[in-house]
This record gives C-alpha cells, structure tokens and sequence, in this order.
C-alpha cells in the first residue's frame, strides 16, 4: 500500500458501497462487453476495427443485401449494401432488428427434444444423436414426409428440400406463412398469368413514373419489397422529371403510402374492382389519353356503374372522373393491386382489374424478374390450396413426419384452417427455427438451424428493381453463437443414409451445393474469371447481378375481354356484423416474428404511434356512435371468432370499417412476445378466393361491443388533452 | 476489480457520499482493492518487456493496431507461440504460455494502463501526430513488468493538448468524449 | 457561444418531410447505433419512451379528406441552445470544434434543467437503469457509452461516426469528404429524406440543399438556429 489517489479512493468507496450497502443495485454500466484477446486471431482483424462483411437480409422475403460491422466477433450493426440492386444502401428498421434475433435471449442453444407436444420441456440431445433421429424418422416415413418452408427459408434450402423431396417421391415441399398470404403472392401471380400470361410476382419502377394509383398496397410499409420501393419513391419525389408526381391511394384504412398519397381514396372494402373499371369505363368513355390508350380501356371496361363506384369511394363522381383523367394522360403512369384487396373474396379479379390499368400505358413502370442464365430460379411459393391438401393429408394420417423450416404454420393460419388437429395426426415433427414458436411448442423435437447472420445461403430475388436479375449471397458474419448446426448440413448427413436420396444429393455439405450454383454462372457486375474469383466476390459484393439489365420488352397484354368488376362477399350478416374488418401487416412487425424482437416492439407504429400493443382503429364519428374513446377496451367479433383490445379513435379510416394490426397475440415465441396483445386471424375464416387458390383474408364482418374496461394505450403522441392533467415526460 | 471500477461518476459520487459514514468498510476493503489492483506479480505469466525489446522486437510487432485504429491490441496466443514454440521452451513462464496454447485458451492478461469512463481514446491519431509511445506509457523497453507511469486522467491529456498547434481543437469536449 | 466558420465544421441535418414515409428505419437505426435502451409498454404509458429520435405525425382535415404528415424531430443542435445555458455543471455543452451541442455524460448530475428549457423535447432523462437482457449487450456499439441512471442523454448526430471519420481522415492525411461521414438514420432511410454533412463546405450536399423555398426551422421564431433544416412537403393536385 504505497499511495492512495483520489481516483482508487472512489474505486474503493464504490466497492464498500456496492458490495457491502447496495449489494445487487450496482451497475457495470460503461464497459458491457470486454475486449478479449484471442488465441489465435483471424488474418483480417485487429482490436478496435470493425469488419465489414456483406450478406442477405432474411427478416422478410425481399431479398435485400446488408453489410454488417463486426467488432472482434460481434455483429454490432447491420446496413444495407449501397452496391445492392434492390436496396441501394438502405435498410428498414425490420433489417436492422436482425441482430436482435442473433443475439435473442429466447433462441434455443442447441438441439432438444419434447417428451409431450406444448409441454415445453425440452431435453437437450446431442448433435450426433439428433441427425440419427432425422435420419430414422425419413427413412421409416419414406414418401410419408412433407415438408414446409416460408420467409425465413433461404434460397439454397429451399433448392436443398426440394431435391430431397423429389428423390424419394414426397411431394414437393411447400412454401407458404403469413407473410405470402399478406403479401398475395398467389392472387398477383394469378392476375398477372391472366392479363400478361406471366405466373410471377409483378415489380414496379416508381423512379420513373409520374403518376403512381395504389390500390391498397402498402408498398411503402409492409408490402412485397417495402425498402427498395422505399428507394423508388424517394427519387419519384425527386422532381427528376421537373414534376413532383402525383400518388393516390385507394384504401379503406390509411397505410403510410396512404398517407404519402397527394390524394387518399377511401375505397369500400371488396369495391376496388369495381373502381378500377370505373376508371377504364370513365377513360374510354371521355377518350382521355388519346384514341389509343382510350380505345384500349374500351376493349377491358365492361358496364359499369359509375355512380356506386363514387359511392364506393366516399367522393363525387367529378373525382373520379378527374382522376381518371389525370391517370389515362401521365406520361408513365403506374397502378399497383396489393393488400387486403387481394385477400378478399374477388381477390384475382380485383388485382387483374387494377394490374390492366398499366396496360393503357404499354406497362412501362410494370416488369417481371428476369429469368437467371442458369436454371437457378426463386422457389415459387405454395397457395392456400395447396396447404389445405397437406392439412388434409395431416388430418387423415397420411403424412408420419412434418419438416418446418422457417414457417410458422399454427400462428400462420387461422384456427378454421383446422391445423392444430391436423398436427396431432403427424406421428414426428420436427422444426428447424430458432425459437420456440408456436408450431415449434407442438414439434417432437427442434433441431435449430443458424440464423441468417450464422449460417451461409443465396437467394434469387424476385421482384428485382431495375430489371436486373440478382442472387444475394448470404455468408457468417459471426462464428455460431450458440450449438446450432446449418439445416442443409444436417439434412445432407442424414440424406447419405437414405439411398435414393445420397444420389440426388451428393454434395460434402451446404457450401459445396451453393459454391456449385453460384460458379455455373456466368461473369457478372462484380467480375472474375475463374470460379475461385467468382465464388470469393459473389461474397465480398453482396451477390451477383449483370452488369446491364438484360434487353426485355414492357409485358403484353395477353388477355381478351372485359374485366370481372362484381364486389366481393363477406362474412357474416350486415346486420349483425355492421363493420368490415381490415387487418393489415404491422410495418414493424410484419407477420408477426418481429414480435421477438425488443427494438421493433419498442418502435412505434408511424400513425399511431402506439408500441408493444394491438388495437382496433375506429373512426370517429363511428367511435362517437359506439361511445368509445382512446384505450376503451371493445370486443370485435366475427362469425369465426372474437379478441379483445383497446381502441385508437383513427381520423384516416372509413365509418364502415373497423382495422386491426396483425404481428401480436404469440402464445410462444419468446419473452417480448408471449401473452402480448391478440392475434386478429382468429377473426378469419378458411374461405378460399374467386379462383379456388388463395386464401380469404380479408373477408370478414365484425361487430364491436364496448367492455367495461380500460387499457391505456402505450402511444409516444402527446397525450395532453385539453381539460386533462398534463402528462409532462420529464 | 474491472466490473466495480466501471461504475459511473454518478454512482461513484453517491455511493462515494454514502460511504463516508461506513469508514470501517472502507478500511477492510482498501487492503484487498489495493492489493488488487497494483499491476505487479498478477499477471497470467510474467511477460517481460526489456527482454523482448532488447531482441530488437518493436512494439508494433505485437500491438499491432497501434497505428491503425483506436485500439493497440494485445496479441494472440498464437503470435506468442509464433516464436516461443521454440524459444525458451525451457523456462516457467513459456511453459505456461504452451499451457494457455495447449488448452487453447486466451490469456487473461491483467490491464495495466487504466482508461477513465467515458473516454474515448484513439491510439492511431497519436501515433500520426508522432506522439510517441513513451510519451504516455514511459520506457516500457527499460521495464521488467509493465507498470503505469502515468495517471491517464482529463489533466493528463489536456496538459499535452494545450500545447499542440491546433490546441483550440483538441480541447473540446467530442474529442474523447461522446 | 458564438460560432466561428473559422473552427471545425458546422454538421447540418437537412430532413426532406416530403420524401418521409414514417417507416422507423432511423428510429430503429438510432437504437442499434447509440445503445438506446427499449422503455418498456408501462414505461411509454407513463411518458418515459427512450428514442433519441422520434416521427412526430400529425392528422390534417376529417374524413374523407384527411391527411397525415410525418416530421422527425431529434436533437436540432441549436447554434444558440436553450439547453447550455442552464446547466449548473456544463454538461451540455457546445462544441466549437464540431459546432453541435454535446452531452458530456459522466458531468452530468441530473438536474433534468436543459431537458425543462428545451422546445423540442428531445432530451431523455434515464429514470432507470439501462437492461439488456444476456446476450443481447453484445450487440452493444463499443463506440458509444452506455447511459447510467440519472443521466441525460440525446442525439449526437453520431459523434463517434463524426469523430471516427475525421481521425480517419487525418491518420491518412487527407481532407474530408462530403458523405464520407453518415449519421445512422440517414444511413438507413430508404428514401433519401435525411441527407447529413457540412454546412460550411459550400460544395456540400447540404450546403446546396439549405437555400430550398421550401426550407423551415422547427420554432425558428425562438432564436435557437437549429443545424436542421426542414423541407416543407409538398402536394401534387389532381391535374397538374
């Protein structure tokens, strides 16, 4: 003890303190994570110095490319990829959540196994153990096997499935999860192979258009490919063109593109068909746009009633008619079909009638992905139909052994899908995904796969922007943070015992299968001769992609005769059921698996500015009429079920129409969303669209009774209110 | 000693205040916190700084962030062996360096130069301002064990800063601050 | 204090309200960034929500013809800051180097002061202790303190990035480039409404962007000269 400085005095209180006085109060609050050396230190490292490592974003099916900071072996930050055709440098605040599913207090460490189905008790198993198991259960099933895959499925496992599937003649693995059903996949695939004969999703370039009519879709939220269209709309609203733009938007529930509009329409739900005629038959009829455009929208528009189109839309015929006019003179205009349009019971012929609008103007803002050089292709995704088959075939004990890879199928489907019986006729399931969700609750075993941060991948983007044709690379950017083994490793191992299968699935393990897909390509933007330079820059640059975007023709119209205008059918009587339900994709939640995520359940809604909380949005004159307010608890019942949640009197909503935010009421999935607001698809029922294909969604009337309870609502708007105590934040 | 020390100035303060009145646990704690935290005869191994410096091995050779980034880095494991795979093998300490490779554990080196919170300190600047390492860290070449030479406190850096041409720039609060 | 355009540079923000869709891609940025704790749904009931950045939205009109508009609105690192002045231990303080205001948070007492004389509202008290539940501090940025208890905390612009990318610069010994140095919400917006740098750089983005029509400060009235700068959004009526 030689001399004691002030700074050791202080060291020395806070010890007697913190230990002796406040023992558990005490915080390490300025150093979290020490610096530790290494033992054998990567090549490219050095303390202090992030790395920069570029991969594929999986929170969401778009395909974006990111790049993230790694500090000495922990990702700390992911951005997007400025070279990345899609996303051009951006990223929404669902991407830069990915690091939260990484580090997720809740992920399951390595493989378990469940004695009884939601027991969740979980007994670990060793790694070599749990392969042997998947090995026995797909030999003893055989055919019997089926398989299900969804958004947070990468590409190369999909690709993986699918060869295992088809060498020993199970049917082919299905991809389908809340967010295909959102995002319509199969009512857009289904419009645009009737009117351009092109069974694919559309992509839109708004750079360049002038005019841009959005039925529904909220391209800038939630919808399909929300950053990259984030991109488009930002130099739309450039004045490239000396011109501001015109966006209007026809919707019954204001999105945040709605709130962009220049003008927001407020459509009767199921009317959208019907006004996207109208304003065929206002163009051909008034000759707007010239001869050419307006005789086209003669030979689409069939009778229409004008004036219950105005109706409709809550505004004066005169609108209509100037919109009409407005849209059929743009130089490029767009029409874009998305949303709870195409989850109605007309869904197909609703999109088809908005999607034919882009063919006054030659379908100049409307393109389709271009096909890769290689037989390398998007997996398409499974529609509805598809799933009630295998919910069949579950139900009649057809099926001994279910895969789930990056689906959710019991939060994804209604209850009326009949899912939950239909498992407990599956004699094994066993589920891939990182935390205990829903359908992993009722999974015999869980042999987790890395997360898309973890673990290698590609995935061929559809829709592409700038009509290039890309496969996003997706590599570690950390060693695996827990026990966790690649699901197309652990696949590939257990294929080896099966003969049919080890023949058409040769390959050492997962990085071969990629590395052998992305070499057959040919050269692209990032250059290199040999597959050696390829391979390494088909990382380094995030992907590959062609120079130029290849030659292709604006789509042709393929289809004769006049568009289907009818309105759709509901659910339940007017009379007892006085309000149409809008659900729509919570633009921080998604589906529903941001839920687990603390940053997007801490973010708040843009238009409400509420987080952590399901609510109904009711307009105020409705509220008025319902004599509810702000945080008043009501219940919204459908023929097929009912929740309960507090109201936010919204300005931007029709009388008519009650809206819910869907991505809460998990019963699993971790503490941040566990027992947190209510899941509105328990409200839907299991009724199929106008083409037999697509599921429903957005079919359903509500009724809405005040409760005699309150919940106060967690918004970040001021809550100051004339005449009530100020709630002062400081 | 690292997660104590840590503590804010805020709570070094109050809990700073609060222990004025419990001198006798100051006492009995001040032997063991001194007793931990001076730097000598803890470490891991004994690592020698004269020895290597006088076998003409610079400092950048194992810091080897020095230059290039805030951090000056400790080196791995594996750089030791690099070299004490063979040299020396005979001796105590590289023996327990083979031990930390064997069992291919890091080093848990004990922090000798002790970084104020809340500070945020860039050894490439200094190093491109040609400051140089003694500067700071004294003749750590002419050291058997590494020890502090200097209080790294805000008078500390300041002192040098206010000197320097462009002292009206480094004397704000962002410099380190942030 | 005043500011001098002979010292340092004078960061600007420029926030384009036309081109915000209110998507949280920078809100979220900003938590990722600075190690910005989640309030939990009890604490944001009580007015206590942790953003260094918020969308504010505000309804125009009634049904049918309403409408929303998105302003974000963080620290406007006021040239003539009410916060300053009130600070019994100069915690917040401005920087003549970097000309923002900055807060140094192991001076700061908690008085709560400058948050009280703010107009924006922009300054956040931590009533509680920072939680991230293990392992999520990993993720934690080793750029940026984390905020004890009883500190005041804001938006920095970014300072570490600020400051990493001008010690950068000067170990190569080159000058600054406009939009080498990116704060993390404008690094994430996908529509380009946030556009940062150095307003006394004349060739500079932001230096270009300030003279707009349809420029506006955030209660300018006030005298504070915020360093972020407001493009009016605009409307395109049917038929233009």
């Amino acid at each position: 003890m030689t001399h004691l400085t002030r700074r050791d005095f202080l060291k020395v209180s806070a010890a007697g303190t913190a230990t002796a006085i406040l023992a558990g109060c005490a915080q390490e609050t300025e150093r979290w994570v020490a610096l530790e050396p290494y033992v054998r230190a990567p090549e490219e490292q050095l303390a202090g110095i992030p790395n920069w490592y570029a991969s594929t974003c999986r929170m969401c099916p778009a395909g974006c490319g990111i790049i993230v900071r790694v500090m000495n072996g922990r990702a700390v930050k992911i951005e997007g990829n400025p070279e990345h055709p899609v996303n051009r440098g951006k990223l929404c605040a669902r991407g830069q959540s990915g690091l939260q599913l990484l580090y997720n207090p809740d992920r399951v460490t390595g493989a378990v196994r469940q004695g009884e189905r939601g027991s969740r008790k979980f007994e670990p198993l060793a790694w070599n153990e749990a392969i042997n198991t998947l090995y026995e259960k797909l030999d003893a099933a055989d055919q019997a096997v089926a398989i299900w895959t969804g958004s947070a499925t990468s590409g190369h496992l999909c690709d993986l499935f699918a060869r295992y599937a088809g060498a020993v003649g199970a049917p082919a693995p299905l991809r389908y999860d809340l967010t295909s059903a959102l995002n319509s996949v199969g009512a857009l695939a289904a419009a645009n192979n009737a009117l351009f004969g092109q069974a694919t999703l559309p992509g839109y370039t708004l750079a360049q258009a002038d005019v841009i009519f959005s039925f529904g879709a909220d391209f800038l939220g939630a919808w399909l490919s929300a950053t990259g269209f984030g991109v488009e709309f930002g130099q739309f609203r450039s004045q490239r063109f000396g011109k501001r733009g015109l966006l209007v938007q026809f919707e019954p529930k204001m999105s945040i593109t709605g709130a962009k509009a220049d003008r927001w329409v407020p459509v009767q739900p199921g009317a959208e068909a019907l006004v996207a005629g109208a304003l065929l038959r206002i163009i051909a009829d008034e000759g707007f746009g010239g001869a050419e455009r307006a005789g086209l929208a003669a030979a689409l528009a069939g009778e229409v009633d004008l004036d219950a189109a105005a109706a409709a839309c809550d505004v004066p015929l005169a609108d209509l008619v100037a919109l009409a006019r407005a849209f059929a003179e743009a130089e490029r205009p767009v029409a874009i079909p998305g949303g709870a349009l195409a989850g109605a019971s007309n869904g197909v012929a609703a999109v088809t009638a908005v999607q034919a609008l882009n063919a006054l103007a030659g379908s100049s803002g409307l393109g389709f992905t271009p096909a890769l050089p290689t037989a390398l292709a998007a997996p398409g995704w499974s529609s509805y139909a598809e799933v009630q088959a295998l919910v069949e075939r579950m139900s009649a004990g057809q099926v001994r052994l279910l895969l789930v890879h990056g689906a959710n199928p019991v939060y994804d489907l209604p209850p009326g899908s009949g899912i939950a019986d239909a498992l407990a006729q599956v004699e094994t399931i066993i589920s891939f995904n990182p935390l205990v969700d829903e359908t992993s609750a009722l999974a015999d075993y869980i042999l987790p796969d890395r997360t898309y941060l973890e673990g290698w991948g590609y995935e061929v983007v559809q829709p592409a922007f700038r009509g290039l044709p890309v496969v996003s690379s997706q590599q570690p950017v950390v060693g695996p943070f827990h026990d966790v083994r690649p699901t197309g490793d652990v696949l590939l191992t257990a294929a080896r015992g099966i003969p049919a299968a080890a023949a058409a699935l040769p390959w050492t393990d997962e990085v071969a299968f990629i590395r052998e897909q992305i070499t057959a390509l040919p050269k692209g933007a990032s250059g290199g001769d040999d597959d050696e330079v390829r391979w390494a820059r088909f990382q380094q640059h995030g992907g590959w992609w062609p120079e130029a975007a290849p030659e292709s023709a604006a789509p042709e119209l393929a289809a004769q005769g006049t568009l289907d205008v009818a309105g759709a059918a509901f659910d339940g009587e007017a009379a007892q059921y006085p309000y149409y339900l809008h659900l729509f994709p919570s633009v921080l939640l998604g589906d529903g698996r941001g839920a687990s995520l603390p940053w997007l359940q801490g973010a708040p809604d843009p238009l409400t500015t509420v987080s952590w909380q399901t609510w109904v949005e009711i307009n105020p004159t409705t509220a008025q009429a319902l004599g509810v307010d702000h945080g008043d608890v009501v219940r919204v019942e459908s023929p097929h079920g009912a929740v309960e949640v507090p109201v936010y009197v919204f300005p931007g909503i029709r009388p008519d129409t009650v809206a819910i935010p869907l991505g809460q009421g998990h019963s699993d999935l971790g503490r941040y969303a566990r027992e947190r607001g209510s899941h509105a698809l328990h409200l839907v029922g299991a009724a199929l669209d106008d083409v037999g294909a697509n599921l429903a969604w957005s079919s359903a009337r509500v009724r809405v009774t005040k409760l005699d309870k309150k919940q106060a609502l967690a918004r970040l708007e001021s809550t100051i209110d004339p005449g009530e105590d100020i709630h002062v934040p400081f | 000693m690292r997660r104590v020390a840590g503590l804010s100035s805020r709570q070094r303060l109050l809990f700073g205040g609060a222990v004025l009145g419990g001198v006798a646990i100051v006492v009995i704690l001040l032997v063991i916190v001194i007793a931990q935290t001076s730097a000598a005869d803890e470490q891991p191994i004994a690592f020698n700084h004269k020895r290597h410096a006088e076998n003409g091995i610079q400092c950048q050779f194992c810091h080897a962030g020095v230059a290039k980034g805030p951090v000056a880095g400790i080196p791995s494991v594996e750089k030791c062996m690099g070299c004490h795979e063979y040299v020396a093998t005979d001796s105590p300490q590289i023996q327990r360096l083979h031990g930390y490779w064997e069992r291919q554990e890091p080093i848990p080196w004990k922090r000798v130069n002790e970084q104020p919170s809340f500070v945020y300190f860039n050894h490439a600047s200094h190093i491109a301002a040609a400051v140089s390492c003694g500067a700071c860290h004294g003749a750590v070449e002419e050291m058997t064990v590494a020890e502090p030479v200097v209080n790294m406190n805000m008078g500390f850096c300041l002192d040098c800063h206010a000197q320097q041409e462009n002292k009206d720039a480094l004397w704000d609060c962002a410099v380190c601050h942030r | 204090m005043a500011e001098e355009q002979s010292n340092g540079h004078k960061w600007t923000m420029i926030v384009d309200a036309d081109k915000c869709t209110g998507c949280q891609a920078c809100v979220v940025a900003c938590h990722a960034e600075n190690n910005v704790p989640v309030s939990s749904e009890d604490e944001v009931i009580r007015g206590r929500a942790m953003h260094w950045m918020r969308i504010e939205r505000y309804w125009e009109g009634e049904y049918p013809n309403v409408k929303a508009r998105f302003l974000p609105v963080f620290c406007q690192q006021c040239g003539n800051a009410p916060c300053e002045p009130v600070c019994p231990v100069y915690a917040s303080y401005h920087s003549t180097e970097e000309n923002i205001n900055i807060q140094v948070y192991n001076r700061c007492v908690g008085t709560r002061y400058c948050g009280n004389n703010c107009p924006y509202r922009v300054r956040i008290f931590n009533f509680w202790a920072p939680r991230f539940d293990a392992p999520l501090e990993q993720q934690l940025n080793p750029d940026v303190t984390v905020r004890s208890p009883g500190v005041m905390e804001k938006c920095t612009f970014c300072i570490q990035r600020i400051r990493r990318g001008r010690e950068q610069a000067n170990i190569e010994g080159r000058p600054l480039e406009d939009g080498e140095i990116i704060p993390a919400c404008a690094q994430a917006c996908p529509t380009d409404a946030l556009v940062f740098g150095d307003k006394w750089d004349e060739n500079s983005r932001v230096a270009q962007m300030v003279p707009s029509e349809r420029q506006f400060k955030l209660l300018e009235n006030l005298g504070t000269e915020p360093a972020v700068y407001y493009l009016k959004g605009g409307e395109t009526h049917v038929g233009e």
